[in-house]
Parts: C-alpha cells; structure tokens; sequence
C-alpha cells in the first residue's frame, strides 16, 4: 500500500506529537502539522494530505469550524477529515457526525492503534 | 524481537519520553482545577475560575489516558461534568472535586512526582 500523508492539527504539543510518532512508526505514513487556525487551511491546501486528523476543542478556531472551511473550498472539500474528541456528550458527538466528517475518534486514544483505527475510519486496507 | 515489537517498544519509549518533557504541563492542568476547587469552599469561586478550570480538566481528560493513566482521564472527567453542570456550584462541590484531585495525585504520583 503507497505511503499515506497525514495532516494533524491539535493544540496541545504533546498530543500532536504523540499522533506523528504512532502514525510514522507503525505505517511509515508521512506526517505533516499545523497549528489551530488559518493555518490548518493553508496547509491542507498545498500538502493535498490524503486525510486530516483534527482535534475537536481549540482555542480561537475549533475543530467544525476548521472543517466548515476546509469544505468551503473546492481544493479541500474532498480531504477526509477525521475529528478527535474528549467529550462523551451524546448531543454533541452527534452533532458533529451531522456535520459530515470522515469518523469522529476518541480522546484519549492508543498511540499503538491509532493508526488501525484511523485505517478503519477511511475504509483503506489493515 | 520481530518487527512489531519493535515499533511498539518505539512508540512506548516516545510517549514516556514526551510524558517526561511535558508533564509540567499537566500540573498546570492541575493547579487551575485546584485554585476552583479552593475557591468554591472559600466562597471566593468566580465563573473565570470555573471556565478555566472546565478548560483544563477536558485537556486532562483527553489526554492522561493517552500516556497510561486511564484512571487519571476518568477522574478528570468526573471533574469536567462538575465544573460544567448547568446549575451554580457549591461549596460541596469543592470538596467533591478536592477528593477528585487527590485520587488524580495517587494515580500520577509514583511516575511522575505531581
């Protein structure tokens, strides 16, 4: 199976680290960051990464609001987007399955199989 | 060793390793959801001491589990659901998130010195 690329967007450094060690070291997928924002936008338009791992709660632009963005523009809209969470709420994790992303993924996760997981989500080969 | 143990002993070293340089960060986690747990039995608690400390609790939460310390994200998630009742807090609501704390410096204590 070709190398997959990987956006991940998290506020916290130690989580976003955390998610490129796991996704590198278990299926050498390429990983690449960006930091909560405007950023997130720019990145996913000129890395064209196979998917985006997103975290649900940041300060300033938080995780649907990123994803609205991403949707917006035609260079992005067809990147799938997984969402990682922490709430347990019912009502907002379904919300947030209605808003159309990939596969919403809990908070906190297993650095050893994650990527399995995130493999699951998108349908690609185990 | 085949080759999947070695990518796990891998990962394990780097999360142990990131758990190490970072930890500081989780005392500070710790220190907001204390200074709302202090406030609301001294009748000094405010909503920005509340919000903050609903802040720092679901990082807690989100991540604790993630270095190994399950019992570490279910308490702090026990904390969260405190801090963000929709009804106003009480002063035994500071003493239930004290004995929360606690437990969370049991479960971090022999790993990390918090």
């Amino acid at each position: 199976m070709p190398s997959k690329k990987i956006l991940v967007v998290d506020d916290q450094d130690e989580i976003r680290e955390i998610i490129g060690i796991s996704l590198e070291q278990v299926d050498g997928w390429q990983v690449v960051f960006a930091s909560p924002g405007p950023e997130v936008l720019v990145r996913a338009q000129s890395e064209q990464p196979d998917a985006i791992i997103l975290d649900a709660n940041m300060p300033g632009m938080d995780g649907p609001t990123t994803f609205k963005g991403l949707r917006a523009n035609p260079s992005t809209q067809q990147i799938p987007v997984i969402l990682l969470t922490a709430s347990v709420m019912t009502e907002e994790r379904r919300r947030f399955a209605e808003l159309g992303f990939a596969a919403i993924l809990s908070k906190p996760f297993d650095p050893l199989t994650l990527p399995a997981q995130v493999r699951l989500a998108l349908g690609w080969p185990l | 060793m085949d080759e999947t143990s070695q990518k796990q002993d891998k990962i394990n070293a780097a999360v142990a390793r990131i758990w190490q340089q970072k930890k500081s960060l989780t005392l500070v986690s710790i220190a907001a959801v204390e200074r709302a747990a202090a406030a609301l039995v001294d009748g000094s608690f405010t909503s920005e001491l509340r919000a903050n400390a609903a802040i720092e609790a679901h990082k807690l939460a989100g991540s604790l589990g993630t270095f190994g310390f399950s019992q570490g994200s279910r308490l702090s998630r026990s904390m969260e659901e405190i801090l963000t009742r929709a009804a106003d807090l009480q002063p035994q609501d500071g003493q239930e998130l004290s004995e929360l704390l606690r437990k969370l410096h049991v479960e971090l204590e022999p790993v990390s010195g918090c």
